[in-house]
């Protein structure tokens, strides 16, 4: 079944006028991943390109309305970001992927909010996207460089992903869905929301987290996975062993962080709520094979 | 972008948050000219970035202005916690009762402010002893606080009813000041109770996103600032270096943040370590990859510690053939030139055409990571 990118989304996507998001486009298309519409909010945006043939609309609602969206891949520029967001969810998608990078915190924190509110899955922003093998792309996550399988895998940084993959199609394990849900400190979602989709996803078997220093997402999810029932095997890799340790910003920070957000307090956590821990991303393929 | 304290405090007075009377002086000569409106007891600050001002001896008190003229000569000039003092804030020295402190934060996606019941510049060990010393209220970022929610945090902190109407305007503005400007973190330490149920910040710290700043050019004219996150050196525009302060053997050009880190995780595990990094996504994704590669290999080659250099890209958004086109480009005009040994671990989108360009160009690419760390480690261990 895999989780969020599946084979009938019905996937818009919004600042075509992005290279990126123009090459992903393409690359889409390539993959057969559904792509039913392109919002244009300035008709500039498509300016030296040949869109292919695919409908352009004027506003999220006028896709919906007309071929039925239900997932919104958002490369709008960053101060665009929170209009852009924010019409998508008004017009009632349900999913919504944002890549941008260098969305200013405020305007994350609001849409992190009005998404919640509204039951949205906001993922991102400066997200690489998802992917569910051999059903659709969502994103920068390519199928050379994995295997369709049963391990969902929830990752913080797209590149470490794409390692991790790697390694793992070395070894012959396959994976129902990465999802990417960015690195920045105010993300839509976090690890939490997605253990939850792939504990409930019977084609997911095991789940991997890829984590990384500062911030407190994974002892929150060790929390959670204690208290919300998360039966399913999990091996975590945090990276940043070795950074030398950083300072907090001001008091308000030192008193926020309590002791979370270094290398030592993810591992303890996620380690004392059951998790398997790999050293490096090379041991992640073997601890999966356990199962 | 942190702000100084003078210019925070400027942000301040725009919402009515009462300060200390001051002015920034950067000589003695402005000194003289204010000490007639000021009265006799004084306060000088260091106008520096960073906490533990106090501290590293960067605030002195005065009576008079034979003191307060010594005490500005030890300032100016004078290094505290490693930064050259070259202005000072001299302002009125308030009498109060109590040290309390405010502040709003971004934390776990929410917005969130917190008050202690003590504040001051011990406030961080009070409340790692007594968690209960401050109060974090999370608060909606459209809506803003609401008064029963702060009056009932005050309430459990043990304020005085007659200072509670101040304290929740000074929630409301902290919340206020944050969304305007776009402000990640802003404290008072001290908040201080005056006589009459007046609160006053004696002091102030505001941390501005500095991806913010296109849209908040006031703030941004403020100077002199500090970046809150490590940039490029002015030599090398484009690429983001990082040097590690622990000394290593290897230069490491690697793509994405979250996969060099690991890299160097990896490298120390097998006994080595990462002297320098460059992330070459901005360059690659500026469509500058040749530059890129050209810039961070030089540097590299001129870097006195190191001594081997691993190149690794694992690129789904960007097309893998054009990116080894561009490196391959570079390797070929610095042949002869290139004197350390290079590693090269490449992988994604577009790699059967990438290893036929690796191929042809006689470029071993390694098999896996792995792979790559175990020949890198060797060499230079040897």
């Amino acid at each position: 079944m895999a989780i969020l990118a599946l084979t009938e989304s019905r996937i818009l996507l919004h600042g075509i006028g992005n290279r990126l998001a123009r090459f992903q486009c393409d690359e889409m298309l390539r993959h057969g991943t559904k792509l039913t519409g392109i919002v244009v909010a300035e008709r500039n945006e498509l300016e030296h390109w040949s869109p292919p043939d695919i409908p352009v609309f004027e506003t999220a609602r006028e896709a919906v309305a007309s071929v039925g969206a239900d997932l919104s891949m958002v490369f709008s520029a960053p101060y665009k970001v929170k209009a852009e967001v924010c019409a998508a969810i008004q017009a009632g998608i349900r999913i919504v992927v944002c890549f941008t990078e260098h969305v200013p915190v405020h305007d994350a924190v609001v849409v992190r909010h009005l998404a919640k509110r509204a039951g949205v899955t906001l993922i991102g922003p400066n997200s690489s996207g998802l992917l569910s093998p051999g059903r659709a792309k969502v994103g920068f996550f390519i199928e050379d460089i994995c295997l369709p399988g049963n391990v969902g895998v929830i990752t913080k940084s797209g590149s470490l992903a794409y390692a991790v993959l790697a390694e793992m199609k070395s070894a012959e394990i396959g994976i129902s869905t990465v999802i990417a849900i960015g690195g920045d400190a105010v993300k839509g979602s976090d690890f939490r929301d997605h253990l939850l989709l792939f504990q409930a996803d019977p084609e997911t078997r095991a789940i991997v987290l890829l984590g990384e220093i500062g911030g407190s997402d994974e002892e929150n999810a060790a929390d959670f996975i204690r208290t919300a029932a998360i039966s399913k095997p999990l091996v975590a890799f945090i990276s940043g062993k070795s950074v030398p340790l950083g300072q907090s910003l001001g008091h308000a920070g030192a008193i926020a962080e309590h002791g979370r957000g270094n290398y030592h307090s993810k591992i303890s956590a996620l380690k004392a709520a059951g998790v398997q821990i790999a050293e490096n991303i090379g041991e992640i393929p073997r601890l999966l094979k356990c199962w | 972008m942190l702000l100084l304290e003078s210019n925070a405090k400027a942000l301040f007075r725009k919402y009515q948050v009462p300060t200390p009377a001051g002015v920034v002086v950067a000589d003695d000569t402005d000194l003289t000219q204010i000490l007639g409106w000021l009265p006799s007891s004084l306060v000088l600050k260091a106008q520096i970035l960073g906490g533990k001002r106090r501290k590293g001896g960067g605030v002195l008190f005065t009576n008079g202005p034979s003191e307060t003229h010594n005490a500005l000569a030890v300032l100016l000039g004078s290094s505290i916690n490693g930064q050259s003092v070259e202005a000072v804030l001299v302002e009125e020295r308030i009498e109060f009762e109590r040290e309390r402190y405010a502040g709003i934060i971004i934390d776990n996606g929410e917005i969130r402010l917190l008050f202690a019941r003590t504040g001051g510049v011990f406030i961080e060990e009070i409340t790692a002893a007594d968690s209960a010393n401050v109060a974090t209220i999370s608060v909606d970022p459209i809506q803003g606080p609401v008064a029963n929610q702060l009056q009932d945090c005050f309430v459990r902190l043990g304020y005085a009813p007659e200072y509670r109407n101040a304290y929740e305007k000074i929630g409301q503005v902290l919340f206020a000041m944050s969304r305007a400007y776009d402000a990640t973190m802003i404290e008072i330490n001290p908040l201080v109770e005056s006589s009459g149920g007046k609160l006053f910040a004696l002091d102030a710290r505001v941390a501005i996103d500095d991806v913010a700043l296109d849209r908040q050019p006031c703030i941004a004219a403020m100077q002199p600032r500090l970046s809150v996150t490590a940039s490029a050196p002015d030599e090398f525009p484009g690429l983001k270096f990082w040097e590690n302060p622990l000394g290593g053997a290897i230069g490491l050009i690697g793509l994405g943040g979250g996969l060099n880190v690991t890299l160097m995780d990896w490298i120390t595990s097998k006994g080595s370590k990462v002297a320098a990094l460059v992330d070459i996504d901005e360059a690659i994704g500026a469509g500058q990859a040749e530059q890129g590669f050209a810039t961070a290999i030089e540097a590299f080659d001129r870097h006195p510690l190191i001594r081997s250099i691993l190149i690794n890209v694992i690129s789904c958004g960007y097309r893998l053939d054009e990116i080894v086109a561009a490196l391959l480009i570079v390797l070929r005009s610095r042949k002869g030139r290139h004197v350390k040994p290079l590693f090269l671990h490449l992988r994604g989108n577009g790699m059967a055409k990438a290893q036929q360009m690796l191929t042809a160009a006689g470029r071993t690419n390694s098999v896996s990571i792995a792979a790559a760390i175990e020949a890198l480690v060797a060499s230079v261990k040897n």
